[in-house]
């Protein structure tokens, strides 16, 4: 005990003396790498002392707690520190507490959540949200209520006795059949949304078709131009030119455009098909409710028809900088976290503007590209994958 | 106070598959604390290596939370800590990675697959049926060093050059079958998969084990219905284990074939590092659905240990019976069964048809109302019960709400539709720590707590555990309900920071919180370890049954001998959960009173007889008619 306190001073003291050089040392400050293992064990040895000083303290304030315990209990006064009492009463505090931080956490980071979708899909996606997050929030908190109401309500009193009760069959069976049918009705809702949204027999007809491709790092976009017809690919074919190795050979390629972003008409069903070149990557735009993931060797798909321009939701967010962003949503790789592209959404004639400002990537240039890769001049050399962004 | 005398044993029991035959007399060092085949001493073995697994999984936890929360500072001590993979002070985005994915893979399986289950299985199966070892004793031990060497392989990949496996917990391919994709997917991910397969192993030599013990080496007397609910969770654990693992053996396997041996199992028209690949006609979806078939069992092999912890801790502290304790092993085997049937609602939008996922759906939300049930129950037997906190209550408690919790989100994650928006986003982070990371984590210091005597003879300290209690309880709603809220604003998951495209930079000073309240959380980590240690040596003395507890384990004296019982193994007469019951001496009558003993407390139900008590009638009442009906106060 005494040897402990020894050692507890010395860590205090060597504590006051360190911590005053400790506080003046700012990140950035170590100059030369001298100082900078100095400043490391010193912040190391910081973080010990204070752990050590806690855990003494800790360890000194149990001491007291049996001390306080044993005299009492020698005074005879039998007044023991109410453990139990204070274990319940905590629960109850916590009830109160937790209750108010949900309710609060709703209020204050609830706030800062998604925006009601802007497409079709995503306001029924909007709709079970709100389904789904009334019934569980009741359930929750219905059952601590019940959970931390009753450690407080039941602790341990002098003299108290448990109720032998074993099992009820009538009220586990209510408790059984409430979920069911409250899942089954989630279950139903549910089917019906998930079916409307990905089955490909309940989609509109002649939808605008959208190709993007995930690779490391970046989105590729590929619009089928004024055939409406997307030319065919081969991974074997991507040289640096043709990143997404078109085939150039067939005539509905021709005409395909390239874009650095994805741009969309309101009010029109789009169809994505989407694709990757090397790893799982997965197409997220959260604040349209859209997720895919994109598979090497297998294309998927997506559904949805936004029903808002960009310029509408900077309005009704009143965020002048509002953008929609397709995330990468599945890990792939280094640079995962930096992996975005725009996706705007125009009013139909802004976005018939913009289709006709598009150049296809069949250009003259392209070819001459095409022509040297493949005489085998242009090896196929990686393309760039720095980790800019890509608008 | 083990005295040579109590060691010797009298009559043996004849269902002994091992006996306390003296062989323990020339034990060394090594027989007896490193090559053990002793139960108790391989649980414990478990327990510590799952232990030192988990602070260092919680370590790097720590370490990424630090640069979510601070994406723009420096701290040169992970430099000097992590060397070239925080160059400047900055955790690389590589080694991030890194860092989840091995966080993942030691949480998952190290601490809550093999700490738990090898935990308490070996401890209590053999002790709660009335056994004096397990099945195979041998196989049990190599169970403990396969898993022991499959934990070194782990740690070691972190001193490769490229670093350790770095594509995510589920180590999806193609991420994690080209080492040209990410640093981790070369030697690394060598490593990752060797190990794996060393741990899968373990598992099924323990699985078997267990399983063969429990059908095949209760006591007389011990009914599959007299068993405690922890045996029971632990017996179909190991059934999910045994079935699922080798599933995954399969997945693992496929990988490193075509890591190494050039096939194409899972990968097809792949162009990576400037080449097209070879291969065509794999499926990285296949992977998917292997990995998931086990993959979601394993999280109910998780959980499901605690189920049944928890069943008995709450019972023994709220001194009533556990409510409804033949729907509790119904619901558990619902959710045995259905856990098989449920893995692609991890893939919803992985790109399988469509169709397939309404199917999962489906047999999702229905695995939520056994998880229901369960609640339900735990609930009930607080209700008018006598609640004695010790800390392993508290933890049983948090682990209750822990549970409703996150079973509640797995509502919203189950549902196809809705999960298009919340897959691979902080929600789903936020679902499985609820139910993995806190309620089988509180359910598995319930379990330390409340054994701790039968383990090393000693308690551990009361007022620690409380603080402990509380300071985690807090800290883990901390950290993990305001994920609920990035997950809903979109927010991927392992994204190494969130500043790139200025969209989530509102969620940063939620990281900080976050980040500080794992800091603490952590921290009181710190008092458990130290509480743990302390008590081993210097622990209060336990007495045989310091909880009043029914369960047989509370039988065998506090010394913990080679072979359980000194004498004879006692026979089992009656159901474990005979708490405060009506008309007995004490409030707890254990499993080995028969009920001759106890006719002033019998009721017609203890006998299976569910009519009208008056025309009730057993070998005990003759002809009395005051005790024809008892206990009816
Ligand atoms: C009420 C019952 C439950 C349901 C309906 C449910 C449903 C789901 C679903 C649908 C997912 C996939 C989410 C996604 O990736 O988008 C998921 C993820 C997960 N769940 Fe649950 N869950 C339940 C209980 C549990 C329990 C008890 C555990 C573990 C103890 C658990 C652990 C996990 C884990 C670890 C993941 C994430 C895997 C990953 O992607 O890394 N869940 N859950
Ligand atoms: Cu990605
Ligand atoms: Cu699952």
């Amino acid at each position: 005990m005494s040897l402990r306190n020894k050692l507890c001073s010395l860590l205090a003291l060597t504590l006051v003396l360190f911590s005053s050089n400790l506080l003046a040392v700012q990140p950035g400050e170590f100059g030369d790498t001298v100082s900078e293992g100095g400043g490391v064990w010193l912040t190391v040895l910081f973080w010990t002392v204070i752990i050590v000083l806690i855990g003494q303290g800790l360890v000194i304030l149990g001491r007291v707690l049996q001390v306080y315990e044993l005299s009492t209990e020698a005074a005879g006064t039998k007044k023991r520190i109410p453990w139990n009492a204070i274990n319940a009463s905590l629960f109850l505090i916590m009830l109160v507490v937790g209750l108010y931080f949900t309710f609060w956490e709703v209020k204050v980071h609830g706030a800062l959540t998604l925006p009601a979708a802007p497409s079709e899909h995503g306001k029924n996606w909007d709709a079970m949200f709100t389904a789904t997050l009334i019934i569980t929030m009741f359930v929750f908190v219905v059952t601590h209520i019940l959970l931390l109401g009753f450690a407080f309500k039941y602790r341990k009193k002098k003299g108290s006795k448990a109720f032998f009760y074993p099992h009820n069959d009538r009220l586990e069976i209510i408790w059984t059949s409430v979920p069911a049918v409250v899942l089954t009705l989630l279950v139903v809702f549910g089917y019906v949304n998930w079916n409307r949204m990905t089955n490909p027999a309940k989609q509109a007809e002649d939808p605008i078709v959208v190709e993007v491709v995930g690779r490391q790092f970046n989105w590729l976009v590929r619009y089928p131009g004024s055939d409406g017809e997307l030319g065919p690919r081969d991974y074997k074919l991507i040289t640096s030119a043709n990143t997404l190795g078109v085939d150039f050979t067939t005539q509905t390629s021709h005409d395909d455009l390239m874009p650095t972003e994805i741009v969309l008409p309101v009010g029109k069903p789009v169809k994505l098909i989407l694709g990757s070149l090397d790893v799982i990557h997965s197409a997220y735009i959260p604040t349209l409710r859209v997720q895919m993931n994109t598979v090497p060797g297998m294309p998927t798909f997506f559904y949805f028809t936004p029903t808002m321009t960009t310029d509408e939701m900077r309005a009704k967010t009143g965020n002048p900088e509002f953008e929609h962003l397709l995330y990468c949503n599945k890990i792939c790789g280094t640079a995962h976290y930096n992996m975005a592209i725009k996706v705007r959404i125009l009013s139909e004639p802004d976005y018939q503007q913009w289709l006709r400002e598009q150049q296809p990537v069949y250009s003259d240039d392209m070819k001459e590209q095409l022509q040297s890769a493949q005489s085998g001049e242009v090896g196929i050399s990686p393309e760039n994958k720095s980790l800019a962004l890509n608008y | 106070m083990a005295t040579i005398a109590t060691h010797e044993p009298t009559g043996l029991h004849d269902n002994l598959a091992h006996t306390p035959d003296g062989h323990h007399h020339k034990e060394t060092f090594l027989t007896k604390y490193v090559f053990s085949q002793d139960h108790k001493m391989i649980a414990k073995q478990f327990l510590i290596t799952g232990m030192v697994m988990g602070i260092i999984g919680m370590g790097l936890s720590l370490l990424f939370r630090i640069q979510l929360a601070y994406p723009d500072q420096t701290f040169p001590f992970l430099e000097a800590l992590l060397g070239r993979f925080a160059e400047g002070g900055r955790i690389s985005p590589s080694f991030y990675l890194a860092l989840v994915t091995i966080h993942g893979t030691i949480m998952v399986f190290f601490l809550l697959t093999a700490g738990l289950s090898g935990t308490f299985a070996n401890l209590l199966i053999p002790l709660q049926i009335g056994a004096r070892d397990m099945a195979s004793p041998f196989m049990n031990m190599l169970s403990f060093w396969f898993f022991f060497v499959a934990c070194l392989v782990m740690l070691g990949s972190f001193f490769i050059e490229a670093g350790p496996a770095s594509s995510g917990w589920t180590v999806y391919p193609p991420l994690s079958a080209l080492p040209q994709a990410i640093p981790g997917s070369g030697l690394g991910m060598t490593f990752w998969l060797i190990s794996i397969f060393l741990f899968i192993i373990s598992q099924v030599l323990g699985g078997i084990n267990y399983i063969s013990t429990v059908l095949n080496m209760r006591t007389q007397g011990m009914t599959m219905t007299k068993m405690p609910l922890t045996t029971w969770a632990l017996f179909l654990t190991a059934v999910l284990g045994l079935l699922s693992f080798p599933v995954l053996v399969s997945a693992v396997v496929l990988l490193i074939f075509d890591r190494s041996f050039g096939t194409s199992f899972y990968l097809s028209d792949i162009f990576i590092g400037g080449q097209a690949l070879p291969n065509t006609g794999g499926s990285p979806i296949l992977y998917q659905h292997l990995f998931w078939f086990l993959g979601h069992p394993e999280v109910y092999i998780v959980i499901m240990p605690t189920f049944g912890i928890v069943s008995e801790v709450l019972s023994v502290n709220a001194r009533k019976p556990i409510f409804g304790y033949r729907a509790m092993i119904m619901s558990m085997m619902a959710i045995a069964g259905l856990s098989f049937i449920v893995w692609a609602h991890h893939m919803f939008v992985s790109g399988m048809n469509p169709f397939l996922g309404g199917v999962f759906m489906i047999t999702t939300l229905i695995i939520a109302v056994p998880s229901a049930v369960k609640a339900f129950n735990y609930i009930a037997t607080l209700w008018r019960g006598n609640i004695n906190f010790t800390p392993q209550m508290l933890f049983a408690i948090g682990m209750v709400s822990f549970f409703i919790s996150g079973g509640l989100t797995g509502i919203w994650v189950g549902n196809a539709a809705l999960d298009i928006n919340l897959h691979d986003t902080y929600f789903v982070i936020a679902h499985f720590h609820l139910v993995m990371g806190s309620a089988a984590v509180f359910g598995m210091f319930a379990g330390i707590y409340h054994w701790f005597p039968k383990m090393y003879g000693r308690l551990m300290s009361k007022r620690s555990g409380y603080l402990h209690f509380w300071l985690t309880f807090v800290a883990a709603y901390l950290v993990f309900f305001p994920m609920h809220f990035l997950g809903l604003d979109g927010v991927p998951r392992r994204y190494y920071e969130f500043t790139a495209f200025g969209m989530f930079e509102e969620w940063i000073e939620v990281n900080k919180l976050i980040t500080i309240a794992a800091i603490v959380g952590g921290a009181a980590q710190l008092i458990f370890i130290y509480n743990f240690f302390r008590s081993i040596f210097w622990g209060e003395r336990a007495t045989q049954n310091p909880w009043k507890s029914n369960t047989l384990e509370w039988t065998t004296p506090v010394e913990r001998l080679h072979g359980n019982w000194p004498g004879d193994i006692p026979h089992v007469h009656r159901w474990p959960y005979d708490y405060s019951k009506p008309g007995a001496e004490d409030d707890f009558i254990p499993q080995t009173v028969p009920y001759s003993e106890t006719i002033s407390s019998n009721v017609p139900y203890d006998f299976g007889f569910h009519g009208d008590a008056e025309g009730f009638t057993h070998e005990f009442y003759k002809g009395n008619k005051e005790e024809r009906t008892p206990a009816k106060d």
